[in-house]
């Protein structure tokens, strides 16, 4: 970005130039943001659409397999943004004041964005459905992705040893020791506690909180470290500060991919969606209803996961653009699938509050 | 009371000459913090009737004062340490020779440019189980078992102190600039030993610098939590990661921006207890008279 910046000044455009132009650039945004809808309306193709969502190589994924054919095919113009949350949502919301047409959200914001009317309901005479996994749909949002928090390990760091093959393993530090990380919040662990005392799957929720805490309790001092963000967890494991720690799947695909001698372990992980939205009272709904389908289609998810990231389609029939190797790889493959448990939104969603602060007591206790 | 009509009317362009100039700093102040804090203000108190719920239920739930104390601990901790590391160097760059000199504190400057999480993520390298000290350690026949120097208070401190430890130098390397160093030397020449020198001539002069510098950094740290978050442990939780988690992933606005008052509020009571002791004025460099 930078470096084309500057090319184009060596091109000749004077400094006042460039702040003309801006300006002008900003000025014409402005009337067209002011306008909304009317602009795709008398401009049957084309029109702007903003576009949110979390960076880095995940972004860049949907911007190549995504973003970009729907900007080429219908004439749009897209600008991208990055670092989505529901509070951002809600103060756009609150402002009808609109950054983003589309928004990446992650569960847990879908289902308080849903709680609090923030987002519009899904236009199911645009959006295609057919195909698409019903854990995916939700009233205000479809899901894009799946993606799995799950025991992972550093296989060099191990040694000999044997590895953890489950989340009892996981808690019994006797048979298999070594450093361990868990991630700083409630959802999830809990979920993780009590497949470890013997839950089964499909009983974890409602959760049983006080048994979920107590199971917590026999692990609490043997996790060397409570990590905070996605960049952390890896840095652990590659380190070996961490033999073992909970670690989203895509991310410890990327270290794979860098010869990071990591593994993951499908038992009992938590298989959760990333979800598209739409801000509600959106003027630019329709186009953005209209990207929403585009990017759900099985073509276009296949080609996001076979190319550019390790995360699972949520329109199962991507699999038919998903060569078998690299479908084993994601975590909605069949045989990963049936491994791990679907994170409960609907749960949580209430919940999140008081558990949080029942957390954050246990934690500093 | 009666001015005659020439004074009166020079009087008043002057004063209305002088409103113009101070209007866009009045309007900065304005924009910047009097309206934000007082929309986060009337937030916690009204929702939308006048309630009083958001701060009764901070005190009910003993998590939220306890986290705060937690902060009120790291900061002060902090604070001292970043002075113990602090003073010295001020003290010796005072006396250097100006080169020496102008070479530090552009090095100390410089620490301003490198990004924080870059210095945090570098204390985990040098700290960690598998990192620089426990290698040399281990290499050396030191310890059997590496150290664990990270992710617990410790490696907070370290993290906090090396931040702040710039914002301490300087405040006090500026007081001491002023100090005549004469006066060492004749608390010398009267047989004064270069310890009573220090402790009752240089270090009662500098104590403005320390004030500031303290201060300054005290305020910084009460509102931290990347670091924290990085190197701490399990119990080192600040409250400005409480009123996030709030704000983003509970949209309770009103309980956060009470949390936030609170927050405020705490800091103020620092400052008036400051005020009280020491002035402010010290902290824009002035001496108290």
């Amino acid at each position: 970005m930078k470096k084309k910046k500057e090319t184009q000044n060596k091109k000749g455009m004077t400094r006042r130039e460039f702040i003309v132009t801006t300006g002008a650039a900003t000025g014409a945004a402005l009337v067209t943001a002011s306008v909304g809808p009317f602009v795709h309306t008398t401009m049957a193709k084309g029109g702007t659409l903003k576009v949110c969502s979390y960076g880095g190589s995940y972004q860049e994924s949907q911007r190549k397999a995504l973003i970009q054919p729907f900007a080429d095919k219908f004439g749009v113009k897209i600008i991208e943004a990055s670092g989505p949350d529901i509070a951002k949502v809600k103060a756009q919301v609150d402002a009808k004041s609109y950054e983003w047409d589309v928004v990446d959200l992650e569960t847990r914001h879908v289902a308080r964005g849903e709680l609090e009317n923030l987002l519009e309901p899904i236009d199911t005479s645009v959006v295609n459905l057919e195909g698409i996994d019903k854990k995916a749909i939700r009233k205000a949002a479809i899901g894009n992705i799946f993606w799995t928090t799950s025991l992972a390990y550093n296989k060099k760091a191990l040694g000999d040893k044997k590895p953890c093959s489950s989340w009892a393993d996981f808690w019994d530090v006797k048979n298999f020791p070594g450093p361990r990380a868990l991630q700083d919040q409630a959802p999830f662990n809990l979920e993780f506690a009590l497949l470890a005392d013997g839950v089964p799957m499909d009983k974890v929720y409602p959760i049983h909180v006080e048994r979920a805490f107590k199971k917590m309790d026999a692990i609490k001092d043997q996790i060397t470290v409570w990590w905070k963000n996605g960049a952390q967890q890896i840095q652990l494991l590659t380190s070996a500060e961490a033999h073992y720690a909970s670690a989203w799947n895509g991310r410890v695909n990327v270290a794979q991919g860098k010869g990071v001698p990591l593994e993951i372990v499908w038992e009992g992980g938590c298989l959760d969606l990333d979800w598209w939205a739409i801000p509600k009272g959106n003027p630019n709904r329709e186009l953005a209803m209209k990207f929403i389908n585009f990017a759900i289609s099985a073509e276009r998810q296949g080609e996001q996961m076979q190319k550019f990231i390790a995360y699972g389609p949520t329109n199962l029939k991507a699999f038919n653009y998903i060569t078998p190797e690299r479908a084993k790889e994601l975590p909605s493959y069949p045989e990963n699938l049936k491994k791990q448990f679907a994170h409960d939104a609907d749960y949580w969603g209430p919940n999140l509050a008081p558990l949080t602060e029942k957390w954050k007591t246990w934690l500093i206790s | 009371m009666h001015y005659k009509s020439t004074t009166s009317s020079l009087w008043h362009r002057q004063s209305f000459r002088q409103l113009i100039l101070v209007i866009p700093a009045l309007l900065a102040l304005f924009l910047l913090f009097i309206y934000p804090i007082s929309s986060i203000l009337i937030k916690s108190l009204f929702s939308p009737d006048f309630t009083l719920k958001h701060y009764l239920y901070f005190f009910e739930t003993p998590l939220y004062s306890r986290v705060l104390w937690i902060t009120f601990q790291i900061s002060v901790l902090s604070t001292l340490s970043a002075l113990i590391v602090g003073y010295p160097i001020a003290y010796v760059l005072r006396r250097a020779k100006p080169g020496i000199r102008n070479f530090f504190l552009l090095a100390i400057t410089l620490s301003f440019m490198i990004s924080l999480l870059v210095r945090n993520y570098s204390w985990i390298i040098v700290l960690q189980r598998s990192g620089v000290v426990n290698t040399v350690l281990t290499y050396l026949g030191l310890v059997d078992s590496p150290f664990k120097l990270l992710h617990n208070k410790f490696g907070v401190m370290v993290g906090m102190t090396h931040i702040f430890v710039p914002y301490i130098v300087f405040p006090i390397y500026s007081v001491m600039m002023g100090i005549d160093l004469n006066l060492e030397k004749a608390a010398q020449n009267l047989g004064a030993t270069r310890w009573q020198t220090f402790w009752r001539v240089s270090f009662p002069l500098s104590l403005p610098g320390i004030g500031a510098g303290a201060l300054l950094v005290f305020i910084m740290a009460l509102g931290f939590f990347i670091t924290p978050a990085l190197l701490g442990g399990r119990k080192e939780q600040m409250i400005s990661n409480l009123i996030q988690i709030q704000v983003v992933d509970l949209l309770n606005w009103p309980f956060a921006s009470a949390l936030s008052v609170i927050l405020l509020l705490a800091t103020l009571v620092v400052f008036a207890i400051y005020n009280r002791y020491l002035g402010v004025e010290r902290l824009w460099g002035g001496l108290k008279t």
